[in-house]
């Protein structure tokens, strides 16, 4: 479970060849940042005589408890054309330091990085790009926010918003939360974020978690980033939605592509088997190519490409983001629900079809006789599997509340039931899924009356 | 006894009876009840634990089957018997997590060393484990089951035991709770394991609670306390019709009692229909102090119908009477009696025909 929910991004997969031509014997490094902390790096340069003007470069950066191993295998299929640097972020694998999240001094790393390989005589100094998995992939975002002068990049799977990735609606997605909290032992924890951890999991202190998001978040200084910009994104990734990359993609000013695959974090595939696997590479390499080399390979057309699922090795392609249109469903009933295990599912078929979710679907709930009841978690599946998911914090005793679920994209067979579970607890849906874990204690008490399902889904779905 | 009654009487002794109780810091409830609430039988039986997050963690739970009832504890190692649904507050994460999973019997020659420092013999005659899962994760708590002998033999026939490791010790001590989980509540339904006594009234299920010394890790035998579930069988709902065809009106009557004395106050759903398939609630009652009610309406002539009546209690507070008596068991449970209940359950009548 730990691997799969994690970022399992040893990407082997990503049609690298075994062998790797072309590539130099990887060279071990240690980096010494400016704070006297060793980085553990890896060099992967192509062989033979670099340009007049150096290698062109590429860092890139591995996910959450991993380590540089996990993108060597990218690295070597780079180094047709690119060296590649890869080291293992602060706080990881053989690295001194101490984990910061992407903050401040992950951020000064990567700038000290940058500086250092393009000072290297066989390295272009300009020519440099960034390809980032999940944590290394805001590492990317935050790094170029910064003025890190990277010539194109690639956030893969990542966020651009860490408050509404974590906690969206100021409700922590506490299982996801906690499992990636354990993958770095307290002991190499910066004392910032382990200060701020119990309320990371438990929605406490929103305005501390917030504090903290923002300086990780690259998502208020993108409107000024012109760096050429592939966004890869999971279809269906219950850590870091669609939304984390479209909101990104539609402030951009500078080129830009945004291509949404069937990897991700769970429920998506893992980067290195998922189906799509050498399409996105394929999209990374010709996207670095294109903007550090001057390739033309028409890989710089401004769009959204949507990755079919099940994959078919077919895109459908936008030139903006995808057409969405809402259905509404009121699902009507007055019930009481009490304790951890307490639930109400209800459930509606939308006509015509088939239908594949696209944008922020929306459930009112319209509730009375909160009684310790703090929160208010809806999942929207069909058959067994979750589409998507969201949770709002409960205050009053009786209201009304929106709950926001996740831009998931899944396509629902015409006629297939929508089963929507409101619970305190995402288990309600299933006991696999633990995304949101926390819940009530066993006296609360809620009783739900009449709920309006917004289903927010593509004009026309794309995937068979 | 009422539900009524019980809950007037609860106010006037109410002084008298939370006087020990006032005092005292930790708490926490037995609520148990079976399907059906019948005598000599019951399929299933259900046993809902409950203790408060502001409550020491309990070291250990000791739940004493009253005397009349069956216990099979005749079921091979690998038995599925039961569900368990919990809840319990992970210390280290700040969360409150919902646990669920399987009751399984398990062999008891596995567990001697446990069995013997939680139920005080190294060979229970059952052994239960609840399985406690959340996120693929499970945990599982064994429950030591054992006839009783000298002195607690007064509080049932059987005993349920279950020990808990300390949460609030510091994380890294051997032995703690895993995450530093404290268990707030337990629900486990077991089926075909008790069979209810073939005598009524309201049967006395004890339960001593023992704290743990808050952040040692040692028991503190000297605040254990007493809960008791009250579990009145049977519960019976009878219905009579009749039909007089010159006024074209029907009559029920009826009866509703709980462990042999009346249910009074509670609200009767009156069904009716063509046939048992087909019955369609038109109309509530009151029953009166009697646990009697009685509901009139005119039916059209030529037609069979059929009736039915349904009544449900809520699981209610009984600590009033329930801890005054029988007297609590002073000796085992020193911090005194701090909760009673009294079983939630459901009936129906069986169906009148009206031949109109």
């Amino acid at each position: 479970m730990r691997r799969a929910l994690l970022l399992a991004v040893a990407l082997g997969a990503l049609a690298v060849p075994a062998s790797a031509p072309g590539a130099a014997a990887p060279q071990e490094l240690t980096f010494v940042a400016s704070d006297g902390a060793k980085l553990a790096c890896t060099l992967i340069e192509p062989t033979g005589t670099p340009p007049a003007t150096g290698w062109p470069a590429v860092m890139l950066f591995h996910g959450l408890g991993g380590t540089r191993q996990d993108v060597v295998p990218l690295g070597v299929r780079f180094a047709t054309t690119f060296a590649s640097l890869m080291c293992d972020a602060r706080g990881h694998g053989q690295s001194e330091g101490l984990f910061g999240l992407d903050g401040p001094r992950d951020v000064q790393d990567t700038g000290e990085l940058f500086a250092w390989l393009a000072a290297r005589p066989e390295i272009s100094d300009t020519q440099i790009g960034a390809v980032g998995f999940s944590l290394g992939g805001a590492a990317v975002w935050n790094a170029t926010v910064a003025g890190v002068p990277f010539k194109a990049i690639v956030p893969v799977i990542t966020w651009t918003n860490l408050a509404t990735a974590l906690a969206p609606q100021g409700l922590s997605k506490s299982g996801l939360v906690s499992l990636l909290a354990a993958e770095v032992p307290e002991s190499r924890w910066d004392p910032e974020l382990l200060a701020a951890k119990s309320s990371l999991a438990t929605s406490t202190n929103m305005a501390a978690l917030n504090t903290l998001a923002a300086s990780r978040s690259a998502i208020s200084k993108l409107s000024k980033v012109a760096t050429p910009t592939l966004l890869i994104q999971g279809r269906r990734d219950f850590l870091f939605d669609i939304d984390q990359a479209l909101a990104a993609y539609k402030v951009l000013k500078g080129p830009k592509r945004l291509y949404l695959g069937d990897l991700g974090h769970p429920p998506g595939s893992p980067p290195a088997s998922a189906p799509d696997a050498s399409t996105y590479a394929d999209e990374a390499f010709r996207w670095l190519d294109h903007y550090l080399n001057g390739a033309s390979n028409g890989i710089d057309k401004r769009l959204v490409e949507l990755a079919h699922d099940p994959y078919d090795a077919k895109t459908t392609t936008y030139p903006t983001p995808p057409p969405t249109k809402t259905v509404s469903v009121t699902l009507p009933g007055s019930t009481t629900m009490t304790g951890a295990s307490g639930k109400v599912v209800r459930s509606a078929r939308i006509t015509g079809g088939p239908n594949e979710t696209f944008g922020v679907s929306t459930v009112v709930v319209r509730y009375s006789g909160a009684k310790s009841w703090d929160r208010l978690v809806a999942v929207l599946a069909t058959g067994g599997t979750a589409i998507t998911a969201g949770g709002v914090k409960v205050a009053a005793a009786q209201g009304k509340v929106t709950i926001k679920l996740m831009n998931e994209a899944l396509r629902v067979a015409s006629g297939r039931k929508l089963t929507l579970y409101l619970s305190s607890t995402s288990l309600a849906q299933s006991s696999a899924n633990a995304l949101y874990l926390a819940a009530v204690a066993p006296d609360a008490k809620i009783t739900i009356g009449r709920v309006t399902l917004n289903v927010s889904k593509l004009t026309k779905a794309v995937s068979r | 006894m009422t539900r009524v009654l019980v809950a007037l009487a609860a106010g006037a002794v109410a002084t008298v009876t939370f006087a020990g109780a006032a005092f005292a810091a930790n708490t926490g409830s037995i609520t148990v009840w079976h399907t059906p609430m019948v005598l000599a039988g019951s399929q299933s039986t259900t046993v809902h634990i409950t203790v408060p997050q502001t409550t020491d963690p309990i070291a250990a739970t000791t739940i004493y089957v009253p005397n009349g009832y069956g216990v099979n504890v005749s079921q091979p190692a690998g038995t599925a018997i039961g569900t368990v649904d919990a809840t319990a507050f992970a210390r280290d994460n700040g969360l409150t997590l919902p646990l669920s999973g399987t009751v399984v019997t398990d062999d008891p020659a596995s567990y001697t060393a446990a069995s013997a420092t939680c139920a005080g013999t190294t060979t229970s005659r059952a052994v239960w484990i609840l399985n406690l899962s959340v996120a693929g994760s499970t945990l599982p708590v064994p429950l030591y089951v054992n006839a009783t002998t000298g002195a607690e033999q007064s509080l049932g026939a059987y005993r349920l035991s279950i020990c808990l490791p300390p949460p609030d010790v510091p994380a890294g001590t051997p032995g703690r709770a895993f995450q530093g989980a404290q268990l707030l509540d337990a629900l486990f339904t077991v089926n075909g394991v008790f069979t209810t006594p073939t005598g009524g009234g309201l049967l006395a299920w004890d339960t001593l609670f023992t704290p743990y010394n808050p952040g040692r890790g040692t028991p503190n035998t000297a605040g254990t306390f007493e809960a008791r579930a009250f579990v009145p069988l049977p519960i019976i709902a009878r219905l009579q019709a009749t039909y007089r065809k010159k006024t074209r009106t029907y009559t029920l009557t009826g009866r509703v009692s709980e462990g042999g004395l009346p249910a009074a106050g509670l609200t009767v759903a009156i069904a009716r229909g063509p046939s048992a398939k087909a019955l369609k609630r038109v109309a509530s009652v009151k029953t009166g102090r009697t646990g009697a009610f009685t509901l009139s309406g005119k039916l059209a002539p030529g037609k069979t119908t059929l009736f039915q009546a349904s009544a449900f209690a809520l699981e209610s507070d009984y600590t009033a009477q329930g801890c005054k008596a029988p007297p609590p068991a002073i000796a085992l449970a020193p911090a005194g009696c701090v909760k009673a209940t009294l079983s939630p359950w459901t009936a129906k009548s069986a169906t009148a025909r009206v031949r109109s």
